[in-house]
């Protein structure tokens, strides 16, 4: 039986995990460039990455362009988690499959 | 859901979300605008107010690599900007694999383009120069589909418009060479080609890719 609790239960929510996902990608995610790909509200957003930030997992960077822009991107921990994450994630359908 | 259903369902949430953040627009809406009204200035201009200068092959050629040269740049610009505004690098290993893809095309075009200036003084084929347009239209668009796998739909609808047009350009003068070249104003023929299709069809695609504001997002800002 495969123990649930390896899984971080921060990054398992679905829209952290579209979160961790897209600033997996890049080195840096503006604001609003997050919220138009994962069509989030802005408080529902800024909640999530809130979360991610005091679990140590995003950073934030803000800088003034033409106009104030924050921006989002992961920790050293929080790519290491996601990567951990990801391999539990193989790991449980794996299991599965050689059960089957 | 079972566990095992809920990570499959979570590693395709993220396989898509991935790919989708990887898509790379490889001309964006504003350098199509810049270099559509660019086109369709150069090409209106030539094939009216300026049609006497248009019948000389140079100033044909001096025009459209012009037009090309001042559109790649301002294409080269927005990139730049764009990157830096997601805090990416201008040459991101998505514009490497947009210039890899598009090269086969592009330096066609530009051996075509070179060995019709060559055969200017020839004269066999001394209107040869006349059907580069459609040429031209051809290239372009297997260039722009060759972008298919990580550009998004849009540029590969305007790469179909361009290769459609092109062989309906290009299969029209071979079929009937005495009448593209002989009867008619050839020159204003191929100058309307280039207004029409390299500044029409851009300027369609920046009207309909242009990025709109949310009223949420300009709340917001």
């Amino acid at each position: 039986m495969f123990d649930f609790e390896k899984l971080d239960k921060t990054i398992h929510e679905k829209g952290r995990l579209g979160i961790m996902t897209l600033l997996a990608t890049r080195p840096s995610w503006p604001f609003q460039d997050l919220k138009a790909e994962l069509q989030m509200s802005d408080g529902n957003l800024v909640t999530h990455l809130r979360t991610l930030h005091d679990a140590g997992l995003v950073a934030v960077t803000r800088e003034m362009l033409d106009r104030p822009q924050t921006s989002y991107s992961l920790t050293a921990k929080g790519r290491a988690s996601f990567k951990d994450y990801l391999a539990i994630l193989e790991q449980i359908v794996n299991a599965g499959k050689s059960k089957q | 859901m079972s566990l095992q259903t809920e990570a499959e369902e979570n590693l395709r949430v993220i396989r898509s979300l991935m790919e989708k953040a990887t898509v790379y627009r490889a001309i964006s809406a504003p350098s199509a605008l810049v270099g559509g009204l660019l086109a369709a200035l150069a090409g209106g201009a030539l094939v009216w107010p300026l049609q006497a200068a248009a019948e000389s092959a140079p100033v044909f050629f001096a025009v459209w690599l012009g037009v090309l040269v001042v559109s790649a740049s301002a294409n080269a610009w927005f990139l730049r900007l764009d990157a830096a505004r997601r805090g990416d690098q201008f040459i991101s290993p998505g514009m490497k694999m947009a210039l890899t893809a598009l090269a086969p095309a592009y330096i066609t075009a530009a051996f075509a383009t070179g060995l019709a200036a060559l055969c200017l003084d020839r004269y066999l084929i001394a209107g040869l120069y006349l059907m580069l347009p459609g040429i031209w239209c051809v290239l372009h668009g297997l260039g722009l589909l060759a972008t298919g796998h990580f550009a998004p739909r849009s540029i590969g609808r305007l790469g179909w418009c361009f290769l459609t047009a092109g062989l309906a350009i290009t299969g029209t003068c071979l079929a009937n060479p005495r009448g593209f070249f002989v009867a008619g104003d050839p020159h204003r023929a191929a100058n309307a080609v280039m207004a029409v299709t390299f500044g029409g069809f851009h300027i369609i695609y920046a009207a309909l890719t242009w990025p709109r504001k949310t009223a949420a997002s300009v709340n917001a800002s």
